[in-house]
């Protein structure tokens, strides 16, 4: 990945950039996240398939925030993320220097063997970085068109579902929650400084570990979710007691896509439909 | 430590006949800071209130609850009690034991149980209330009327008289409306463009008023006292200061076109004014119709124009105007014809609108005044008028009543006399309505005098038989059929909303019905006002009403324009959001989803002046308590005065604790 630190090194040493936020090598098939802001600590720098963290949950961290210019390490499903941010006001296309990757594909599943195919991957529509400032690495394999609608097959699954079947489905799934908050810390959409869940007066959301509370904290984040989720998949893979958090997320934004035709992350113009109105929005819902 | 004071009333009956209020009384007088909790026959009444003031000062209650009718009743009745005992106002709340209460339901011990509860929810609420400040924000003096006809000139002519500067706004290329289009009026007979222009010429002479032709409302911002609306003035290619209305390019212009103002029976030219007392009294050209701008092609009125004040260049404008109030009067429109085919309308030449029937019969009209049929110039020596073509039909069209039909095909009976000294009027109707001051009379005169006869009974076909026309009924009263020979079919046709109503209303932020009539915000006691604070309506554009109703509506509009305008500064209640600027992370989406504009970012620097971040900030003035923003705000940061979080979740908890 010469190319990668190079460009790294010409960002910092030029000035362009007082930090370079991408991935170093831990162990034969593991990254982790590495902040480079001086050239010669960019030799470490690689790229991979094992490198699954998405780096935009970082761009919003007061330390990141205070830089002058940032550069990330970001694939195109990565930059879905940043898109989001920029809409939402955490961030400017200025401040940050995307490196994109073209990217065959990740790893799912948990070290030390994490060998599968990420399921996101499947279904990838950038392949090829869009909005990168520079993009960087061999040609992937196509990408699946932007226009193609796409159906995951788990949440098919979940639909056929009765309704009853589906409540004791999540009750079971959420009451595994030990309220760690890990997916909010890993998911680059949560970047409030006072979560929701943190707020006591009054407290709306149950803060112990039991079935109400856990039900409340995971409903309430999968709907702040709605329309902006861009599916990376990091709240699933950081959760400790393996809840399915993309079978809810991934649910909800196939209603999205369906009631709104609407996928987040792809437009710089675009709002998150749940947050704006038009006179023609559908009013099916009203009953 | 909270003292609440508890007021609950019988309503006479209304109450206490479903609600044990002693009980409720005695009940609430037992929960943790309530001081005291009395009942009484009449809370509303002179000394309802006084007891409400008396207990705050012998008690030095810090809150009050009043259990009664809906707060839309009398909050505001008892918070200026409260005000004037000296309580902030805010920190009375009314518990709704009548509509949501009383009135819903017949199990008194059920009902008296939940009288409780909801006033129990409000005690809650009351303890945590904030004193608030109601907001004081300037006005602009300076009104918008919206359609320039009667009911919109007279609108502007009344605002005007009362000294403030108003924009008559209208979308055709000369205000008049369809009053200028009549021939003679009822009860009265007299001319309509005689006491029309009169007014049209007052209203264009007065300095206070603008009359803005060909132009249209684009968008609208703002608020009560401080609106901001975008016009969109159409391009006219007409250089209005400059021409004198001479007439030379209409005299020239080889493209004949048929003239909307003469409902299909004339033609006009390309560039044309709509009637020969049009105001302003330039031309317009149709851009749709203009050889020049369909093959690019002629151009003779340029060249031809003395004062060379013909531009096809000219683009549509948009000006953007500040004003206070707005009057809304956009008339009607008569109900598409093509919807009767059984009455042959658009087949059959013959078959004519009322309003085509009133051109005819015009002496300003394309035959000035010379009553022909269409199909053969003929004069008619029978007509036959159908009443309630399109009203009074729910199963088909529209189910209300068009009111303004009866009096003037009765009036159109008699023109027709007028014209025809011989000839015979027949009127099909289902009732005969002529409920206004001089209107049976008017009726009987048509009937007796002028001989129309009147045939209960609807039609059921209209067919060409040779050159008659052949119109097959019902008599309802005689219990036979009609079959008439007539020479000319007049079809009294529904009045409707205009085409762009609905989207004038969204523009507006002011409710309409199913059929796209604008609503009133109470059909009694606040018949001119929309439910938008500031934004009046008058005329038709509520529903069908007749010139003395749509005048006399305009003053009712202009005198709540003066009324508001009056005043230099305008109160609004203090129940408006407000942003926790600390945990605000300005991801806009309480910006995007307000309905007033009324949020927008704020910066937050450092004392050097370095941006730190952005958060949402309230514009008081704009807000208007709605709450949309509060759900939307992912961090809780947004909160709602008079309704927060707290506030609404001590209620909640209060009535889950229960059960």
């Amino acid at each position: 990945m010469k190319e990668i630190i190079e460009k790294a090194k010409e960002l910092l040493s030029q000035g362009t950039v007082d930090l370079v936020i991408g991935y170093e090598q831990c162990g034969d098939k593991q990254c982790r996240p590495l902040f480079v802001q001086k050239p010669e600590e960019a030799d470490k720098l690689v790229f991979n398939e094992f490198c699954v963290h998405n780096l935009a949950t970082y761009l919003t961290r007061p330390e990141v925030k205070q830089t002058k210019r940032v550069a990330i390490v970001a694939k195109g499903c990565d930059i879905r993320a940043i898109v989001n941010l920029i809409i939402e006001n955490q961030s400017t296309r200025e401040h940050v220097y995307i490196i994109g990757m073209n990217c065959p594909g990740v790893v799912s599943g948990k070290a030390p063997n994490p060998t599968k195919p990420h399921t996101k991957c499947q279904t990838c529509k950038v392949r090829t970085p869009q909005m990168s400032d520079v993009t960087l690495g061999p040609t992937p394999p196509e990408s699946i068109p932007m226009d193609k609608t796409i159906t995951h097959p788990d949440v098919e699954e979940l639909k056929k579902k009765t309704r009853e079947e589906k409540w004791a489905f999540w009750r079971e799934q959420l009451s595994k929650c030990i309220r760690c908050y890990a997916c909010r810390q890993a998911c680059p959409m949560c970047y409030c400084n006072r979560c929701i869940v943190d707020l006591n007066t009054p407290q709306w959301i149950d803060t112990r570990s039991n079935l109400r509370g856990n039900l409340d904290w995971n409903i309430v984040r999968a709907y702040h979710l709605s329309g902006r989720c861009i599916d990376c998949g990091e709240c699933e893979r950081v959760c400790p007691a393996n809840i399915p958090l993309m079978l809810l997320n991934r649910t909800l934004q196939e209603e999205v896509k369906e009631k709104f035709d609407f996928e987040s992350g792809y437009d710089l113009e675009a709002c998150p439909p749940l947050t704006v109105f038009e006179k023609d929005d559908h009013e099916n819902f009203i009953r | 430590m909270a003292k609440i004071g508890v007021f609950v009333c019988w309503c006479g009956s209304n109450i206490a006949e479903t609600v044990d209020v002693k009980r409720a009384a005695e009940t609430i007088a037992k929960i943790p800071g309530v001081v005291y909790s009395v009942d009484y026959k009449y809370m509303c009444s002179d000394p309802g209130q006084d007891m409400v003031k008396n207990a705050i000062k012998e008690y030095n209650l810090t809150g009050v609850v009043v259990a009664s009718c809906s707060p839309r009743m009398h909050e505001k009745t008892f918070r200026k009690a409260a005000s004037e005992a000296g309580l902030n106002p805010y920190m009375l709340e009314m518990a709704n034991i009548r509509e949501h209460c009383s009135w819903v339901h017949d199990n008194k011990e059920e009902a008296t149980q939940k009288a409780i509860d909801l006033i129990r929810m409000m005690v809650e609420k009351v303890k945590r209330n904030k004193p608030l400040q109601n907001i004081k924000i300037p006005v602009t003096k300076k009104a918008l009327v919206i359609g320039g006809g009667v009911t919109g000139i007279q609108a502007a002519l009344d605002i005007a008289a009362g000294g403030i500067p108003v924009i008559l706004l209208e979308r055709e290329p000369s205000i008049g409306g369809h009053m200028s289009m009549l021939d003679e009026t009822f009860p009265t007979l007299d001319c309509s463009q005689c006491i029309l222009t009169p007014k049209m010429v007052e209203v264009a002479q007065n300095p206070l008023v603008t009359i803005m032709t060909y132009s249209e409302l684009e968008k609208l911002e703002g608020f009560i006292g401080n609106f901001k609306a975008t016009i969109k003035k159409k391009a006219r290619h007409v250089n209005v200061e400059e021409c004198t209305g001479c007439g030379t390019c209409w005299t020239k212009c080889p493209t004949k076109v048929t003239s909307e103002f003469e409902q299909g029976l004339g033609i006009r030219k390309a560039i044309y004014i709509p009637f020969p007392q049009a105001i302003p009294s330039r031309p317009v050209i149709d851009e749709a119709n203009c050889m020049k701008f369909t093959q690019n092609r002629c151009g003779i009125c340029a060249k031809i124009c003395p004062k060379q004040c013909i531009s096809y260049d000219d683009k549509e404008e948009f000006i953007e105007i500040e004003v206070g109030s707005i009057v809304v009067a956009t008339g009607y429109d008569l109900m598409p014809t093509s919807a009767f085919g059984e009455y042959g309308y658009g087949k059959y030449p013959d078959v004519v609108t009322s309003l085509q029937f009133e051109r005819m019969v015009c002496a300003s009209g394309p035959t000035l005044g010379d009553l022909q049929r269409p199909s053969d110039k003929k004069k008619p020596k029978t007509v036959v008028f159908i009443q309630c073509v399109g009203s009074r039909d729910p199963e088909h069209h529209k189910a209300y009543c068009s009111k303004i039909c009866c009096m003037y095909t009765a009036k159109q009976t008699m023109l027709y006399r007028h014209k025809v000294h011989d000839g015979n009027a027949y009127v099909f109707y289902i009732d005969i309505r002529s409920n206004g001051k001089n209107y049976e009379e008017f009726l009987r005169r048509a009937q007796e005098e002028n001989k129309a006869q009147y045939i209960r009974g609807r039609v059921s076909m209209v067919y060409q038989d040779g050159p008659d026309l052949v119109v097959e009924g019902a008599d309802t009263l005689t219990n036979s059929q009609v079959r008439i020979r007539a020479d000319l079919v007049v079809l009294a046709t529904a009045m409707v909303s205009p085409i762009g109503v609905k989207e004038l209303a969204q523009k507006l932020g002011i409710g309409y019905d199913q059929h796209g009539f604008l609503t009133e915000a109470h059909p009694k006691l606040r018949p001119v006002e929309s439910a938008t604070a500031g934004i009046f309506l008058a005329g038709c554009a509520i529903s069908p009403r007749d010139i003395p109703d749509s005048v006399s509506e305009a003053s009712g509009a202009a005198a709540k324009v003066l009324g508001m305008l009056s005043k230099d500064e305008l109160e609004k209640e203090g129940v408006v959001a407000i942003v926790r600027e600390c945990s605000c992370t300005g991801c806009q989406n309480c910006i995007r989803v307000c309905p007033f504009t009324a949020i927008a970012l704020k910066d937050i620097r450092d004392k050097a002046g370095n941006l730190i971040r952005q958060v949402a900030n309230v514009n008081p003035g704009l807000c208007t308590g709605c709450g949309t923003c509060t759900p939307t705000c992912p961090s809780r940061s947004i909160d709602l005065q008079g309704f927060t979080d707290e506030e609404i979740f001590a209620e909640i908890n209060a009535m889950a604790e229960l059960h």
